[in-house]
């Protein structure tokens, strides 16, 4: 909510300084947002009153304006503006004055004639042209028939200001009004002053007393669900002159931040941001029977809103109705066929205290978001304003010359709900804070606020102000203890709790590890955003993602299924940038459909692309590749003791032929390979690129537990063997015929060598094999192992081929 | 000066075993047997002694003078063969290793979480894809209530919603487990935000709840402060402000003390010496009877922040977006 100094000035004396506001105003929890000063910036710039308008001699595009000034004189200046009429009201500046823009004006001759100054526009002016009508914003800004001919410009019209831009929470919507943020500088001077909250020093007009209400013939009001609307005043107006408002009432305006319309949509927009309290005009004689019901609309029942927009009302939902349709979607949006036009002469103004919850329902339900709901759906006062509001506006009416004569009110309901008291117990407070307040230091605290409170025993009795529509519960009368007392002036205490360690899930602790592992291997970590786009995943071949039913952008439309497009577009976003190299790793949710549900499950991606280590003098680049992938994995697994095999992978990012799928002894773990190359190419990546996905969760279940196992503490002999066999035998198999044969004492086999081509025979393969023997409890002899490989080389000859070499070491 | 050959002896030998190089073994050289050196004046002194003491002191002055010849030659020669032994030019590289990095957020995560963990906190988790009763309803935020304007919501179906904030875990385990609760829950959250510097649609919480019987508003400013020492430093503090949660009363904005200025004032902290963090306040009623709790008997407080927010804080980071950019010379830094 904007508002200027000078609005808040007009309802109660105060002098803070607008910096001191904004403290004093932050530390009862009212956010200032914004401070926005605006000094004078024009100098000799005055009001006056057009006595006659002529062309000029020669300039054709040019009229002569003769000008009173009042006390001071006469004068007369030439213009090109076409919106200068005899009696118009104008301001003016003179010679040796300075507009807003820093335009210095002197004496000017047009031709053969001087001119004596410049009429001026808003921008002339410096004024805020947010706050201007379109007409007040088209060629010379016209004054209305109030101001004071002669009179200074900033006399006449409210510049040099400072606007505020206020920042309400949920719960105080007591503050967005002037009248509401004049309480809460009452609510700041009280405290400052130790004194009681007086809501005799607001300034403006607050009549307590109901102008005559009467429900009869010309204008009955009727209401049927008391519960949703606890009152509702009409006040009829007969005899209405149309056409802008009053010099004074859009000064006023000005100050509250509120661009002028029309003297009718003027005076509720009044109302509204003086007030806190929403009205709404109808044109009487478009009122079935001249009647207004409020009631919850009927299966079936339709309204056309001021918008223009046919909207069907769910059951249910509150309306002004007249005698046969609804009128109004209540505190939401006025209906079009009952909304004042230019031939209307007679109009209601409605005014009501509607229950914030059935206005919010209906607002979200229809989609309309208008101020009125705004203020309704934080609470507006049933009490005051209800009934003050009225007079008010009724006083308008008077004082716009709208109409001639405010000729009935008509009212429903009780004016002022009464606020029961409640009960606060000393000590309940106290353990809630932590605090030591006695009953006197708690009811000058409530005194600040206008909060009626007495003592008995050790137990106060509160009772609200009616605009405080958020104290209904003990903990919200804690709150403004708190809140007066100040936030920062209660002790801070360590909690006496029981000494125990903390805990983290063993899914948790796995992600640690995990990321511990990684990156000790040399990866870096990403985050990337959990959004992918639909048509991408698509495309990708995987599963439908799920999607979002309000989506911020077509490309974030869906919830990612993969790590892959996020790892993907961190790779891109870096080698694009002139990297050689991404080796990136991500822990994080992936997300599927499942019937109507949802799923989401942990996991690790790891994404390698270019080289794996730049090139330096003591070695050579090293480039990722997928051995480098499938080396990070193995080394994963076995720090974390899962055992593990691979079978072919039917993964749909990654290559056939080029993918593996991991499992564990019981779980499939995970997938690795390179990436497709048209998936790489769908998400930027333009040389091959190695991908490996994989289950947290699994993972977590195929962790075995740990114990100690005996180790050969003797020298342990090794021997390497090459093998020549079949293109088509793995290394894996052969690796298990070594396994099989070597006896208990192989303790590992690596696999040192693997090519083929060049002198190999066409569908031959050499692979080379490292066996490492140690004994629990000797020194080995090297004959025994001799006979061992031996053994072993004579199976693979038998089975698979025949040896090529063999090296003792 | 030493008076005696042995002095001499002694001396020099101490001086030469000390030299770090050949200067300084040639500056010894010339101290000794340079035109005004100790031996050389010895030297020069023979033809002055006693005839009877004469032959006896010109042995022993050259014989410590030849000593002292061969020791520095050896000293040298030691020295110098040392050195090209291990000639090394120390300004070229280590040879380079993969250097693995947790991203910044992963990083000021584990470090919040082990503040916690250290005061006896456990950590919770919970889905992404929440329920709205346990995003909203069971968080005193009923349908239609205008604190949902605070947060804006990506839905995936009527009544499931990504989460908008790590509440709904708070909801989970206080349904699941009975007073007392000291918990916290890191975790991914979602709102439908424009993406600008200060905003990105996906961002980090930790929540905290603490359940008790006696628990109260200052014992959350206590606890606060602690985490705010742990993570900022030992002397960052904490002030309350007042706001509106729904799922709390009374309703509190954190701020710390600028970790950047130390509260005196800069561009970081708009010059007011303080930085909102995140909200806190006592659990409201509506909640703990959601949940079951017996609340003549039960209260407490929960706080929520943002993980992004506090790296920024900590490191001065001017733009969210960077977190999800995962630029390496950004992660790098950290």
């Amino acid at each position: 909510m904007r508002v200027k100094l000078s609005a808040l000035h007009a309802a109660i004396d105060f002098d803070y300084t607008p910096e001191e506001l904004v403290t004093k105003l932050g530390d009862v929890g009212i956010e200032i947002e914004s401070t926005e000063r605006t000094d004078v910036l024009f100098r000799d710039v005055f009001v006056a009153r057009v006595m006659r308008t002529a062309p000029h001699p020669t300039h054709h595009r040019l009229q002569l304006i003769d000008l009173d000034l009042g006390p001071r004189g006469t004068t007369s200046v030439y213009t090109a503006a076409t919106n200068v009429r005899e009696g118009d009201i104008i301001p003016v500046v003179i010679p040796g004055g300075r507009t807003a823009d820093g335009m210095d004006i002197a004496t000017r001759m047009f031709g053969t004639v001087e001119s004596f100054g410049m009429l001026c526009s808003w921008k002339e002016l410096g004024l805020d042209s947010d706050l201007l009508s379109s007409e007040e914003k088209e060629g010379i800004l016209h004054l209305g028939s109030g101001a004071i001919v002669g009179s200074p410009f900033e006399e006449a019209w409210p510049v040099g200001d400072t606007a505020f831009e206020v920042s309400v929470t949920p719960d105080r919507g007591d503050a967005l009004s002037v009248l509401g943020l004049a309480r809460w500088i009452e609510v700041l001077k009280a405290r400052d002053a130790d004194q009681p909250f007086d809501m005799g020093d607001i300034k403006l007009p607050l009549p307590s007393a109901l102008p005559h209400a009467r429900n009869d013939g010309d204008l009955a009001v009727t209401i049927n669900n008391q519960s949703l609307c606890s009152s509702y005043i009409a006040v009829l107006v007969q005899d209405v002159a149309s056409g802008p408002s009053s010099h004074a009432f859009r000064t006023q305006l000005y100050q509250l931040c509120v661009r002028p319309v029309s003297r009718i949509v003027d005076m509720t927009n009044l109302c509204l941001k003086q007030y806190g309290q929403p009205t709404h005009a109808f044109d009487y004689d478009r009122l079935q029977e001249h009647r207004i019901i409020v009631r919850t609309s009927l299966p079936g029942e339709t309204i056309v809103t001021l918008d223009g927009v046919l909207r069907s009302l769910e059951p249910g939902t509150l309306v002004i109705a007249d005698a046969a349709v609804p009128v109004a979607v209540a505190g939401v949006m006025g209906g079009l066929a009952s909304s004042v036009t230019a031939a209307t002469t007679r109009i209601v103004f409605e005014i009501a205290h509607f229950d914030p919850r059935a206005v919010a329902h209906a607002s979200r339900h229809l989609g309309i978001k208008s101020d009125a709901a705004y203020l309704y759906e934080r609470g507006t006062d049933p009490g005051l304003t209800v009934s003050a509001v009225p007079s008010v506006l009724s006083a308008l009416v008077r004082e716009q010359c709208l109409g001639s004569y405010v000729s009935r009110v008509a009212s429903a309901g009780i004016p002022v709900p009464a606020k029961l008291p409640l009960n606060l117990g000393l000590d309940q407070v106290n353990g809630y804070l932590g605090s030591n307040l006695d009953a006197t230091d708690m009811q000058r605290l409530f005194g600040y606020e206008g909060i009626a409170s007495s003592v008995t025993g050790t137990t106060l009795s509160v009772t609200p102000p009616s605009f405080r529509g958020d104290l209904t519960s003990w903990p919200e009368y804690v709150e403004e203890i708190v809140r007066m007392e100040g936030y920062d002036e209660f002790p801070s205490h360590v909690p006496n709790l029981a000494l125990r360690p903390g805990s983290e899930s063993p899914l948790k602790a796995l992600c640690k590890r995990l990321r511990q592992i990684l990156v000790g291997i040399g990866l870096v970590e990403s985050r990337t955003v959990s959004f992918v786009r639909e048509s991408t995943v698509t495309a990708m071949g995987l599963p439908p993602a799920p999607l979002l039913l309000n989506p911020l952008t077509v490309d974030w439309d869906a919830l990612r299924p993969t790590m892959a497009v996020g790892l993907a577009g961190a790779a891109v976003r870096n080698l694009s940038r002139g990297r050689e190299g991404f080796a990136s790793f991500e822990i994080g949710k992936t997300f599927s459909v499942r019937g109507q549900s949802f799923d989401e499950e942990t996991r690790l991606g790891i994404l390698l692309a270019g080289k794996w280590q730049d090139a330096n003098w003591t070695t050579p680049a090293a480039s990722t590749s997928i051995f480098v992938l499938k080396g990070i994995i193995e080394s994963v697994l076995r720090d974390l003791h899962v055992p593990c095999n691979v079978v072919s992978s039917d993964s749909a990012i990654l290559e056939t032929g080029a993918s593996v799928l991991v499992s564990s002894e019981t779980t499939a773990l995970g997938t690795l390979g390179i990436l497709r190359h048209d998936v790489g190419a769908l998400l930027g990546l333009e040389r091959d690129t190695f991908y490996a996905e994989f289950s947290v969760d699994a993972l977590l279940k195929s962790i075995p537990a740990i114990g100690f196992k005996e180790f050969s503490r003797f020298p342990s002999i090794r021997r390497d063997i090459a093998v020549l066999v079949d293109s088509s035998m793995t290394a894996g198999q052969l690796q298990a015929i070594i396994t099989e044969n070597g006896g208990p004492l192989l303790k590992t086999i690596v696999v040192f060598d693997s090519f083929q081509g060049d002198s190999l025979p066409t569908g031959k393969k050499s692979v080379g094999f490292s066996m490492e023997f140690a004994s629990p409890d000797r020194t080995l002899l090297g004959d025994e192992v001799d006979i061992l490989v031996s053994s072993v080389e004579a199976t693979l000859a038998t089975r698979v081929g025949g040896i090529l070499r063999r090296t003792r070491v | 000066m030493p008076s005696t050959i042995d002095e001499i002896r002694t001396d020099l030998e101490t001086r030469l075993t000390a030299a770090r190089n050949a200067q300084d073994v040639r500056n010894a050289q010339i101290e000794y047997l340079g035109k005004k050196g100790t031996v050389t004046a010895l030297l020069k002194q023979i033809s002055g002694v006693a005839e009877d003491q004469r032959r006896q002191f010109g042995e022993q002055v050259n014989a410590l003078k030849q000593w002292a010849a061969q020791a520095i030659e050896q000293r040298l020669s030691n020295l110098s063969s040392t050195a090209r032994r291990y000639d090394i030019d120390f300004s070229l590289p280590g040879q380079l290793m993969p250097a693995g990095k947790k991203h910044i957020l992963t990083q000021v995560e584990e470090e919040v979480e082990s503040v916690f963990l250290s005061m006896g906190f456990d950590i919770e988790e919970g889905p992404e894809i929440e329920q709205e009763y346990y995003n909203f309803e069971a968080l005193n935020i009923p349908a239609d209530h205008p604190a949902r304007d605070m947060q804006n919501t990506f839905y995936l179906a009527p009544g499931m919603l990504l989460r908008t904030h790590t509440s709904p875990i708070q909801v989970r385990t206080m349904k699941r487990e009975n007073p007392p609760i000291r918990m916290i829950a890191t975790g991914r959250c979602y709102r439908r935000d424009a993406v600008d510097a200060s905003h990105t649609p996906v961002f980090t919480q930790v929540e905290g709840l603490v359940i008790d019987k006696s628990i109260t508003f200052a014992d959350l400013k206590g606890v606060l402060q602690e985490f705010v020492r742990g993570v900022f430093g030992s002397s960052t503090n904490v002030k309350l402000l007042p706001s509106f949660f729904p799922f709390v009363e009374p309703g509190a904005e954190t701020a710390i003390s600028c970790p950047i200025c130390g509260g005196k004032g800069c561009p970081t902290c708009k010059n007011s010496g303080w930085i909102e963090m995140g909200g806190s306040g006592m659990v409201h009623q509506n909640v703990l009877r959601e949940v079951g709790y017996d609340t003549s008997i039960y209260q407490g407080f929960a706080f929520g922040w943002g993980i992004e927010r506090i790296a920024m804080i900590k490191y001065g980071i001017r733009d969210i977006r960077m977190f999800y950019d995962n630029d390496l010379d950004f992660l790098g830094q950290f």
